[in-house]
Order: structure tokens, then sequence, then C-alpha cells
């Protein structure tokens, strides 16, 4: 990767990095100067940028506030009236607009000329945009910190019965522009100078829905709430997310779930040539209880009677596949009399539900400087802490590879790249350690039904997650919805009839589409090592796996029809290793995340030590 | 070795120029690597003139010129080209401020004091003909302090320091990011005199910033010039010797700004 890119320079070991901070004053005119003042020779001490999300799909987004200390010894820092100040023939200090970039920068020479490139490139590199707002303290080292509010403090700032332009047909987006235009006495904007003074950093999507509860300034509903207060309620109302980007654009639209990774985060046990390693260190990994919920409840109408409700929850039935048997009841409310109308509080309570029924894992990891990434952007996560141990064979390299596709019980079970899912060409099923299966109806697939048995390993989890097709008859790497297993669970010998493993997350499936299960170590045993392997045997009742759609109704995959039937076997140390692929090797690992997707739900920058912290849910 | 003024200009007002007014700033930015760079002046035919011009009057006898790629220029004072400077130290360089063939990026330049309002630089062709003319850094000042003699070599120690971040990661390799890089110099005497020390407290003692340069020459520079502090105390008032007619010994602690 050339070291004149944003990648480059996120993975060159010895590069070059900026950082920016600007401002602008008011006039006493009390309109903002055109130009930014660069005082970055001035910082002593940057601070942190944080934002972070409770949830992605919920949208509650949260810039917080900076502090920033600088250097004051030439009075530049002084308040307006002394000579020596920035601020002397301008307005107070208060409410001065702050922008903060940071990034890398790439220098070459030509023909004696140095030719600097910044990136990321534009308006990405700004981190952080705001405004001085609070006491500013003055320290005996003359030294000054100045507290910094985010942009969205300006509506915070702002009672919303203050606004002109209520009308009885007013939409959501009618109340977003009305923000972007509103204006004073005089006809100067009120909002638009903290929004690059244009209507190009408002980025607004229409909506339909009219709040007749809006229709005046004086509606009880406004004559108490900021006009921030009123754009979340909107945004929930419409289940939208409404946020501030970092170069200050006001965004009010539907949430972007796209899935497509952005970027590889790497630590120890693999390594990606564009990517290289980048995580210092793993702070916690789990399941995030706390954010857990087998119920969510939208109460959208005033009125105490079932109709004003619309709730989503899970099956309770006494079973390993029922969350709320499994971890308990938990219902989160919400309530928002603004939603319009039952469907959309059904829509509401259905979207947080999808995002919090299931049990999901969280990761927060520090790493070197990355400065480009946002809320809401989907990662991977590749971290081995298996110990390297030269004398050690296992975990180092495929091991009898001889049998693709597989034909014997003692030929290997996946492809080349170790550090890969199997996705073996299964143009006759020969896969391994997935399966290719064809939906036999349109629904959701909740739950998988095998048979899974281990001769010996007590100990370890591992995971089947549904995929989808490449088009190639190979699994396309995307999860939709995950199995865990814990050994500890399975049958020492081949299991009379299926287990049923509640998926993370129900799968959207389509009739004669097909999809596959991988299978793939979540934690290495204890008690030996985990090798999955084709086996024979499993045939011997004729069935071996069939996967199963329940939701009210039962469908099954029966997969007898097929000429090589398939299961799973989890063999211990006793097995000849020259026969099986060692995917782990040696107990007592932590942490073993192999590509594991997140979807991040928080960044904190920290500008003084270059290093950027992520909080990520799994996705 | 020699303390200089600071330089004598520091606004983008003082400057005027034939192109590229939008980098013109860059002239007395200390980051080499931010130029000045012509714009439609890729011609050897075609002059790009740089004029900083003073409020007051000052006078200077010294000229340095960093990480250019000049092969030819003139420099004159109050904007006549026959005003040009008597160069000094001319090892290797003409007698009078006016090059056809420069081969170097860094150039220092001593010559009489002059009485100047404005110094012009007129920028004719480039070392690689016909690109951008580009300058990193102009220093325009007078000496303050001649040293007597340099010091000792154990007794100059130089370096330049990077602010760096250093990343450990998770599998126990390093990565290193750097913001800037600052020159640091120590430079101790034994047995100097009392003028000398004398000379050397009025500079500390005036608790500004200076240049300084260790070894200025006409040719072959090793552009090593930069704005300073003097951290720490002024203890050349240490004897070196029971002899007191021996001299004084001292150390400078010299930070770029």
């Amino acid at each position: 990767m050339s070291a004149n890119s944003l990648l480059g320079q996120i993975a060159n070991s010895n590069g070059k990095a900026f950082r920016r901070l600007e401002i602008k004053r008011r006039l006493d005119t009390g309109l903002y100067e055109d130009d930014w003042l660069d005082i970055t020779d001035y910082v002593v001490k940057f601070g942190r940028v944080r934002k972070e999300i409770d949830s992605y799909r919920i949208g509650q987004f949260v810039f917080s506030n900076m502090t920033i200390i600088v250097d004051n010894k030439t009075g530049k820092f002084n308040p307006a009236d002394s000579e020596s100040s920035f601020w002397n023939g301008y307005s107070n200090q208060q409410r001065t607009l702050v922008r903060v970039s940071a990034g890398f920068v790439y220098e070459s020479k030509s023909n004696g000329i140095w030719t600097r490139t910044e990136y990321p490139t534009g308006d990405e590199k700004i981190v952080f945009m705001g405004f001085i707002s609070g006491d500013i303290s003055i320290k005996g080292d003359n030294k000054i910190s100045f507290p910094i509010a985010p942009l969205q403090e300006v509506f915070r700032q702002f009672n919303a019965s203050r606004l002109t332009g209520y009308n009885d047909s007013l939409t959501a987006s009618d109340f977003m522009f009305l923000l972007r235009d509103q204006q004073d006495a005089s006809s100067n904007y009120i909002f638009r100078p903290f929004f690059g003074n244009t209507t190009t950093k408002w980025a607004i999507t229409t909506t339909t829905v009219e709040y007749p509860n809006l229709s005046t300034s004086t509606a009880e509903d406004l004559l108490n709430a900021t006009a921030w207060e009123v754009v979340q309620k909107l945004a929930q109302a419409e289940n939208y997310s409404v946020y501030i980007t970092n170069d200050g654009t006001f965004t009010f639209g539907p949430r972007d779930t796209a899935n497509s990774t952005s970027f590889y985060f790497f630590g120890p046990g693999d390594y990606d040539a564009t990517y290289k390693r980048t995580i210092k260190k793993v702070g916690q990994y789990g399941g995030r209880f706390s954010k857990y919920y087998s119920r969510v409840s939208v109460k959208w109408v005033d009125a105490d009677t079932t109709s004003s409700y619309q709730v989503q929850s899970s099956q309770f039935t006494v079973s390993a596949e029922s969350g709320p048997w499994i971890l308990g009841e938990k219902t989160l409310e919400i309530e928002n009399f603004w939603i319009a109308d039952a469907t959309t509080a059904g829509n509401i309570a259905s979207a947080i539900f999808d995002e919090f029924s299931a049990l999901k894992t969280e990761i927060d990891f520090t790493t070197s400087f990355i400065p480009h990434l946002n809320i809401g952007e989907q990662i991977e996560v590749t971290y081995d802490q298996t110990d390297f141990n030269p004398s050690n064979a296992w975990d180092l390299s495929v091991w009898a590879n001889s049998g693709i596709p597989a034909t014997t019980t003692t030929d290997q079970v996946t492809s080349d790249n170790q550090s890969e899912l199997a996705f073996a060409p299964a143009t006759s099923l020969n896969d391994y350690y997935s399966q290719q299966f064809s939906a036999p109806t349109t629904g959701d697939l909740t739950k998988i039904g095998l048979k899974v048995y281990s001769t010996t390993t007590t100990t370890g989890q591992i995971a089947f997650d549904v995929m989808g097709d490449n088009g190639s008859d190979e699994p396309d790497g995307i999860t939709l919805g995950t199995a865990f297993i814990d050994v500890s669970t399975v049958d020492t010998s081949i299991p009379a009839s299926l287990t049923y493993y509640t998926l993370s997350s129900s799968v959207s499936v389509t009739a004669s589409e097909l999809y596959f299960l991988v299978a793939r170590i979540v934690t290495a045993p204890a008690d030996g090592f985990f090798a999955f392997r084709y086996d024979d045997s499993l045939t011997a009742d004729g069935l071996v796996s069939k996967l199963s759609y329940d939701a009210g109704a039962t469908w099954t995959i029966d997969l007898t029809d097929y000429s090589f039937a398939r299961g799973f076997v989890i063999e211990t140390t006793a097995q000849d290793p020259s026969n099986v692929l060692i995917w782990d090797a040696g107990g007592g690992e932590a942490l073993d995340l192999q590509k594991e997707v997140f979807r991040i739900i928080s960044i904190e920058l920290d500008l003084d030590k270059l290093e950027t912290r992520f909080t990520c849910r799994q996705d | 070795m020699e303390f200089l003024s600071t330089n004598l200009y520091n606004t983008s007002t003082a400057i005027t120029v034939t192109s590229a007014t939008d980098t013109a700033y860059f002239l007395f930015n200390p980051d080499i690597r931010r130029q000045f760079v012509s714009s439609g002046d890729a011609d050897d035919n075609t002059t790009t003139t740089i004029t900083i011009s003073f409020d007051a009057t000052q006078t200077i006898d010294r000229i340095i010129i960093k990480e250019h790629n000049i092969e030819a220029m003139n420099i004159f004072y109050g904007g006549t080209t026959a005003n040009t400077f008597a160069l000094t130290t001319t090892a290797g360089l003409t007698t009078v401020s006016q090059f056809a063939s420069l081969a170097v990026s860094d150039l220092f330049l001593q010559f009489t004091a002059q009485a100047v309002t404005s110094v012009t630089f007129d920028l004719k062709a480039t070392q690689v003909a016909n690109v951008e003319k580009a300058v990193g850094f102009i220093y325009i000042g007078y000496q303050e302090l001649d040293f007597e003699r340099v010091p000792s070599s154990d007794g100059y120690k130089i370096s330049k320091d990077p602010k760096e971040f250093m990343h450990e990661l998770a599998d126990g390799g390093t990565r290193r990011q750097v913001v800037d890089t600052k020159w640091k110099a120590q430079i101790k005497f034994k047995y100097i005199t009392e003028t000398f020390r004398n000379s050397l407290f009025n500079i500390w003692d005036q608790q500004n910033s200076k240049y300084f340069v260790p070894f200025g020459t006409g040719t072959g520079w090793d552009g090593i010039a930069f704005e300073c502090v003097w951290t720490g105390n002024f203890d050349f008032y240490t004897y070196s010797d029971d002899a007191e007619q021996a001299g004084f010994s001292g150390k400078i602690e010299l930070k770029e700004t």
C-alpha cells in the first residue's frame, strides 16, 4: 500500500501526523469572520474527542465536549478588552467557533519542490466542530482552559418556542428546514453561521407525516423544550437518526445499515499487508447483558390502553433456545406520543428488538492513530492470542492437505488459508466446515437443528454462522446470524435427535435461495484442541443433520437426499494431528477473534497521544 | 558560531510576490518543507520576484535562504537591481549577491552591513530547468554576537529532536508518529574572556529569542540555523581555574522555538 494514501499512512510504521486548532471570532456586528484563524502553535493540550451512540439502530448520538489548554504567555487569549488578545476588536470569546483537524502528512520532493498532502483529505480531516461555551479558567502558569461544546449544543441553547414558522401541517423535515432557515428580525440567520453559513451543511431527508401538536410556538410540546429535544423526538418518531458529522453537517435521515466493511483491524495472530496491525490493546470483550432486552414496548398514545402500546418480544419457553428463560425477561420501554400511528410504533419496536433481543458481544480496543472512521461503520477484527512456540506444530499450517474434496474420514476439512473459514468449492456439497442449503420457504430462520458431538473435549465454544451464497457456490463471508454452542453441552456420542440452537439474530431467507452454514471456533478448549472433520459414521442413522426453521410453524431441511451426509465431530488430542487441521492449539487463550464483524458504537480520539479507542458491537 | 537577531519580518503584509501570493507566508514559516512555490513561472526565462519590505530602515548583514531550487538569482535592496550586497564570505560564490549557477539548496550570505528598507529576490532559473521556483524559508537580520571562538568538539552537542508518539502494538511491535522536529544545542566553554562572558550575558539577559548559526559559511553550508531560546541559568560567572585570569566556564542550552 503506497504511503501516499490514508491507508498507507495509517499502516505506516514511521509517519508524520498533524493536529490543527482553528477559530472563527465574531465581529463587532455579531456575525462571524469569513476565515479560520490557525492557533495551533499556542496549544499545550488538545484533549480528547469522543462520539458515541447508545445503539446504532436507536440513534441517540452524542458528541462529547472538549477542553483545550493553550499557552497565554503572550496574552493572546486574554478577554477581548485586552490589546494583546486575539479577540481585541472582536466580540466576546464565548461562542467562538472552533474547528479541530487531525490526520497524517505525506511529503515528497521533486525538482526541489516539496509536495505535502494531508490525509484524510478535504473535510474528512476535521475531527471536531464546536464553539467555546462555559467558564474560561486562567491558570497561574499562564495557561488557559477553553471548554468547547459540540455543535449540537447550539440547539440545546435555544428554546423551541422561540422559533417562528410553525404551522398546522408541519412535518419533521419541515422542522429541520425551519432550523436551517431561521432568521432574526433583521434577516440574519440564527443557526446557519454554525454550519458553514450555507445550506450545503444540512442533509435533511424529506418526511411526510404531519405533527399537529407543533402547530404554534405556544404549543404545549414546545414551551419547555429545547430545539434539540424537539429534533430528537421527531427523529425517534420517524425512526430516523439525527446527528452532526465531524465536519459540521447537520444530518437527518434514515439510519445507514450498509453492510460493507470499512476497516480491518488486526492484532497478534494474523497480518494483512494493507491494514497491517494497528491494535494496541483490547480493553474489554464479552456479551453485553446490560444491552439485552427480550421485550421492547413502545407507547405511542398517552391513553393507558392496550392499543397505546406496540410490543415486540421473544417467545418465552422453558428451553435452551428461549432468551427470556436463559437470560431473563428484560423490557425496554420507550414513550413518544409524537409517533404517528401503530405501524410506525411497531416498526420502531421491531427495529429496537432486532438489535437488542440477542445477547450481543461488544469489544473495546485501542489502536494507533486512526482518525477517519465514523459511528455506525462496519469493521472486522482479527485477534488471536495463541502463543507462538516454534517447537509447537499446531496452528502453523494446514495439515493433511491431500483431501480436497474429502473422500475419506482422514482427509482435512478446510481451505489452505487457515486464517479463513472454510470456503471450499461446493459443487457437490463437499464442503466441510460449511454446508450449503436451499431455503424451502420464505421466512425468518431463527434456529438451526444440528447433531454435534465431542468425544472428550468438554470446554470451549464453537459457532455456526449463517451466510449467503456469493454466486459461486461459496459462502459470501457475511454473517447473517450465529448459533453458539458450548462444547460442554454437546453429547459424547452421536446424538439420537437434533438440538436446536437459537441464532443470534433471525435471518430472513427467501425460498430456493442458497445459504451456507459455516462452522468456526469461538473459544479454544482448555483441555485439547478443536478439529472439525468429516465423519462417515454420522451417516449411520441415515439422518445426519437438518436445519430447522422455527417461528411458530416448523419446517425442515432434509439433507438425507444428498450423496454425502455430513456431521461435525469435535476431536481431542487423541486424534492423529496429521489427519486434521488444527485451528487453535494450546489452551487458555482469552481472546480469539477471527474476522469478527462489528459495528462501531463509540470512538474516542486522544489527540495528545495520537491513539484511537473504539467500542464496537457485534453486528 | 554566532547569534543573530530574530527575523526582521514575520507577517505576510511585509511580502510582495509576483505570483502565488497564497504561499508567500511560507517564507517566514520555519517549516522549510512548506515552501513558497511560484505559479505559472515554470520557465527559466520568467523571473519570479519576492520583495520583503520593512516598516522602518533596518541595518542588516545576514541573509539565509533555505530549501530552494534556484540556480540563478539576484538579491538587491531598495528596489534597485544595482544595489547588491557586498558579500564578505565569498569562497566559491560571487562577491556580490548575484548568482548564476547555484547547485545547493541552502544559502548563508554574510555581507557588509547595509541599511535597507526592502530586500528583493529575483528568482530567474531553477536548478532543474523550467520548473516552478520554490523557496522554503528566508531570514533577514543582523549579527548580534560572534563567538570569540568555537567550542571543543566535546563541548558542542547538537541534535534534532522529534515530538513523537510511540505506540506499542498488541504483538509487541512499534509504530511511531512524528508531529514535528526541533533543534537542540548545548555549548560548553572553558576559559572564556570576561568580555565574551559579558557579551553572552547580554544575550541571555534579553530574554528573547535569537537566531543561532553554528557554522555559517558561503559554500558547503550545512544549513543549520534556527530560532531558539536560551533556557536555564547563566553560569558563566564560574571561574575555570584558581587563576582568575584563566577565564570563565559555563554552558549554553538552546532550544528551537
